[in-house]
C-alpha cells in the first residue's frame, strides 16, 4: 500500500476532522433545541452531545502530532514554533476576552471559541514563522 | 551559519527537489538551510556532506572557530 505523504495525510486528516466538527456543533445547536428525532434533550444523553464538539478536537491535535513525527526536522521545527506562538496568541485572546466579559456586557461564553481562536491564530501567524533559529538581538 | 550547499548544489547540476530527494527532506527544508533559516542538525549536516563527499566544515563555515 502506498504511504501518503505527510502534508497530504494532514491535509485529509485534518479536513475530515474539522467536517466531524463542525457537524458536531450543528447537531448539538439543533439537539438543545429539540429539533433531532431524539426529542427534547435530557441526562445522560445531554453532557454526550454536549461533549460531542471537543472530540474531534483530540482529533485534530493527533493528526497535527503524527504529521510532526512524520516530517523532517525543519518542517517538525517551524511547526513547534507556530503552535507555540498560536497557543500563546489563543491564551492572550482567551484571558483578554474574559477579563472584558466579566467587567463589561461583552456577549459570548468565550471558552467555546478557543479552538478557533486557536486555528485562526496559527493560520494568521504561519506565514509569518518560517525560520526554525532563534535569533537575539 | 553560513552555507556554501547553494553553490555545491548548482555546481553538481542538481535542483532543490533532487537534493532534498537524496536526504529524505522536504524541499522547503533545503530551501530553509540554503537561505539561512534552518540550522540542519548535525545527522543531516553528516548526510549533506556524504552527498557532496565533502567534510562537514568545507559545507558549513564554523562559525567558533577562529583563524
Amino acid at each position: 500500500m502506498k504511504t501518503l505523504k505527510p502534508i497530504t495525510e494532514y491535509t485529509i486528516g485534518f479536513t475530515a476532522w474539522m467536517v466531524a466538527y463542525v457537524a458536531a456543533v450543528f447537531f448539538a445547536g439543533y439537539y438543545f433545541r429539540g429539533m433531532t428525532p431524539l426529542g427534547p434533550p435530557q441526562a445522560p444523553l445531554l453532557y454526550v452531545v454536549a461533549l460531542l464538539p471537543s472530540i474531534p478536537i483530540g482529533g485534530t491535535i493527533l493528526v497535527f502530532l503524527r504529521f510532526m513525527d512524520r516530517s523532517d526536522e525543519y518542517m517538525r521545527a517551524i511547526m513547534t514554533r507556530r503552535f507555540i506562538v498560536a497557543t500563546g496568541v489563543t491564551l492572550f485572546i482567551s484571558t483578554a476576552w474574559g477579563f472584558v466579559k466579566n467587567y463589561t456586557e461583552m456577549p459570548g461564553s468565550g471558552l467555546d471559541y478557543t479552538y478557533m481562536i486557536f486555528w485562526i491564530s496559527f493560520a494568521i501567524i504561519s506565514p509569518f514563522v518560517r525560520d526554525s533559529k532563534v535569533r537575539t538581538a | 551559519m553560513k552555507t556554501h550547499l547553494k553553490a555545491l548544489r548548482s555546481e553538481a547540476g542538481l535542483t532543490q527537489a533532487d537534493l532534498a530527494g537524496k536526504l529524505g527532506v522536504s524541499r522547503q527544508a533545503v530551501i530553509a538551510i540554503e537561505s539561512d533559516k534552518h540550522d540542519p542538525s548535525l545527522d543531516l549536516a553528516y548526510r549533506i556532506a556524504a552527498v557532496f563527499d565533502l567534510p562537514v566544515e568545507a559545507i558549513f563555515e564554523n562559525p567558533h572557530r577562529t583563524g
